[in-house]
Order: structure tokens, then C-alpha cells, then sequence
């Protein structure tokens, strides 16, 4: 099957199209959830423990 | 009976530093330049019915190893860095000095390269192989040189006792992402 773009069939370059696809997708997804998950380590392990059990 | 709320635990310290958080968005954005640009490069790779093209000089690869090891060496120095900076903050000005001298070493190497390349007629006009390897590769080589003079301005304020941690953790972090950055283009573009 020929790639859309540039209606090229050769293998190398679909599958160029299709690694490239995927690591655009899942490399900012990747990132930003890398640095979610560290911050969230971060967040548990630097509170209080006294803290955390005062009620409102 | 309505149930007990309870606090929400405050933290002691910021998560993570400001400057140390934006250096780490910059890299994001500038990880995904380079992953656009090394995917234009595998489109075109694949393809192209020859590659690298018959009429273009090759790439030196096994002379960049000594400039890849280079630059690894100068990111193995900058972690012995940190970890004296943390002991004595004034014991860690030799290894700073080292990775800059490894740095530098990198890019003076590589415009030693890129002059006998231009020489053999590899150019950026020559075919897209030529525009590509100037256009990722000289992009990796401009973020070393700003990464350079971040290390250079360390080390001055070192030297003076004036770098604060924070400080030396963003501009590692900027030198990280260089030196982590450069296999992946070697393997891509050189090999």
C-alpha cells in the first residue's frame, strides 16, 4: 500500500513513516509524563508526616 | 453524619527548582526539534534509492568517535561535578573545567570536520544529504556552544563563590541533554 503523502510503496519508506509516526506521538507524551511522575514521587515523599492527619 | 476532612498535606520545599524546571521544558521543546528533524531524515533515508548518494564524500564516522567519546567523557566529568559541588562546592571547579575542556574540544573537532567535509564538496546546497547533516548536526553543535558558555558562566561564578546549586543544576541539565542527544544523531546521521 502506498503512503499518502508521497505515494511512495518501498518498504524502508513506510516503514520510516511509521517509526517516525510513532516516536512523535510518544516522545512529548513520554516527557511530560516522565516529569508528572517525578514530581508526584517528590510531592509524597516531602510531606509532613504530622500533617497529615489534622482535620479542617 | 457528615464525614471528617482532612488537610491537605503541605510541602516543606518547592518540587523541584524554577530555573531547573524551565531548563527541563527547554530541553523538552528542543527534544522534539531534533526528533522532527531526524524524522524528515529516516523519510528521506528510506526513500532514497541510494543513500548516501554515489557522488557525495562520506562521513568521517570512525574519526567522530573520538569527539563522541569526547563528549561522553565530559558528561561522566560534569556528574563528579555535582556530586563535589555537593561536598565542597569549591572541589568541584577541576572537573567543571574538564568537561568545559572536553566540550570545547567536541566542537572545535567537529568544525575541523565540517571544514575538510565543505573541502571534498559536501555542502548544504550539494543534496539533501549534505543539507541534513549540516542542518542536525550543526544544530546539536549550536546547543553545545550555548551549553559551553552556560558551563563557562558556572564556572566563573564558582570561582568567585557565587554559583548557587540551583545554578549548576540547570546548566547540567542543558549539558545532559547534549551529550544524551549525540549518539542518537551519530547513529542516525553518521551510520
Amino acid at each position: 500500500m502506498p503512503c499518502p503523502v508521497c505515494f511512495d510503496s518501498a518498504d524502508g519508506n513506510r516503514a520510516a513513516f511509521f517509526a517516525t509516526t510513532a516516536l512523535l506521538s510518544i516522545l512529548p507524551l513520554a516527557m511530560l509524563g516522565g516529569l508528572l511522575i517525578y514530581l508526584r514521587r517528590r510531592a509524597r515523599t516531602q510531606r509532613l508526616p504530622d500533617q497529615t492527619s489534622q482535620p479542617l | 453524619m457528615i464525614p471528617e476532612r482532612r488537610a491537605e498535606p503541605r510541602l516543606t520545599r518547592p518540587l523541584i527548582p524554577s530555573g531547573v524546571l524551565g531548563m527541563l521544558l527547554f530541553i523538552f521543546t528542543e527534544a522534539m526539534l531534533f526528533a522532527g528533524m531526524i524524522s524528515a531524515h529516516a523519510i528521506l533515508k528510506g526513500g532514497a534509492r541510494e543513500w548516501p548518494p554515489g557522488n557525495q564524500p562520506r562521513l568521517p564516522a570512525a574519526e567522530t568517535l573520538l569527539n563522541t567519546a569526547a563528549l561522553l567523557a565530559s558528561g561522566v566529568v560534569l556528574v563528579a561535578a555535582h556530586f563535589a559541588f555537593r561536598r565542597r562546592p569549591k572541589s568541584a571547579l577541576a572537573p567543571l573545567a574538564i568537561t568545559l575542556g572536553l566540550g570545547a574540544f567536541f566542537v572545535v573537532a567537529q568544525g575541523r570536520e565540517w571544514a575538510a567535509l565543505l573541502a571534498q564538496g559536501l555542502t548544504l546546497s550539494s543534496s539533501p544529504y549534505g543539507a541534513f547533516f549540516y542542518l542536525i548536526i550543526g544544530t546539536h553543535a549550536l546547543h553545545a556552544v550555548g551549553a559551553i558558555l552556560a558551563l563557562g558562566w558556572a564556572l566563573l561564578r564558582l570561582r568567585r563563590g557565587a554559583l548557587t546549586p540551583v545554578q549548576l543544576w540547570t546548566c547540567e541539565a542543558f549539558w545532559y541533554f547534549v551529550v544524551l542527544i549525540w549518539p542518537v544523531l551519530y547513529l542516525r546521521v553518521y551510520l
